[in-house]
């Protein structure tokens, strides 16, 4: 790997809004059932992702990323899990619904991935107030 | 894991509001939008590390390549999400295929 050059630059930080977020999420878990409506997110994770969930109970980071990506629909996580297992040729997929406050995700932002995947990044610091529920089947995906 | 194509890819510093830290690993996975569309794909890292604010050449390989490849030709520019924008880059090669 060549290191052509370096650059750098002067942007705001989005520390505060990563707090809020980090924040919000663990105070609804606490008071999950409370007012606030919740949102479901959907995760296909890959085999040593499902060990760790069960061995865990929580969302762990094991990549690079410095968040968690989900989708928006579970129709949309089995679209990643079918398009992975035959284009990265990963290994077949596990389907984990979560939820978050719908005041939180409404702070970040979905990106439509492969025309079929909407897709938000959760913060490696809100895994935690998260609760995986791990499923026995997937939708069939349109894509 | 073969690769696709090769880029230039140089990630933003946490001043930019680029990510925390280095990116390390065999492969780092990210959405790659190309012409505001969105496709995903794994940069083979190899172990290497890729410092912030610096630019590497590294070899991609994406989830679904008949998708983008009509999409993408040398130097055409992307930007790869982490649910923000953390880095930019342009293609070097695609892969013969």
């Amino acid at each position: 790997m060549l290191s052509l050059g370096a650059g750098s630059g002067a942007l705001t930080c989005g520390l505060s809004q990563l707090v809020d977020i980090v924040e919000t999420i663990g105070t609804e878990a606490d008071a999950r059932g409370g007012g606030e409506g919740l949102t479901t997110l959907w995760r296909a994770v890959n085999p040593a992702e499902l060990a760790d969930i069960e061995a865990t109970g929580v969302f762990r980071n094991l990549g690079a990323a410095e968040g968690k990506y989900f989708s928006t629909t579970a129709e949309g996580a089995a679209s990643y899990a079918k398009q992975a297992f035959y284009g990265f040729k990963d290994p077949p997929y596990t389907l984990i619904r979560t939820e978050v406050p719908t005041s939180v995700l409404q702070q970040l932002s979905i990106q439509v991935v492969d025309r079929g995947v909407p897709a938000v990044v959760i913060p490696n610091q809100a895994l935690p107030g998260l609760m995986p529920q791990i499923l026995s089947y997937f939708p069939l995906p349109s894509y | 894991m073969e690769s696709d194509a090769i880029i230039d890819v140089r990630f933003k510093t946490p001043e930019e509001n680029g990510r925390q830290t280095a990116v390390t690993g065999d492969y780092y996975s990210c959405p790659f939008i190309v012409d505001g569309e969105a496709f995903d794909c794994r940069l083979l890292l190899s172990g290497h590390h890729l410092e912030l604010g610096k630019t590497y050449q590294v070899p991609v390989k994406f989830m679904n390549w008949p998708l983008v490849r009509t999409r993408l030709s040398e130097g055409k520019s992307f930007i790869l999400w982490e649910g923000k924008d953390v880095a930019t880059g342009k293609v070097v090669c695609l892969e013969a295929t």
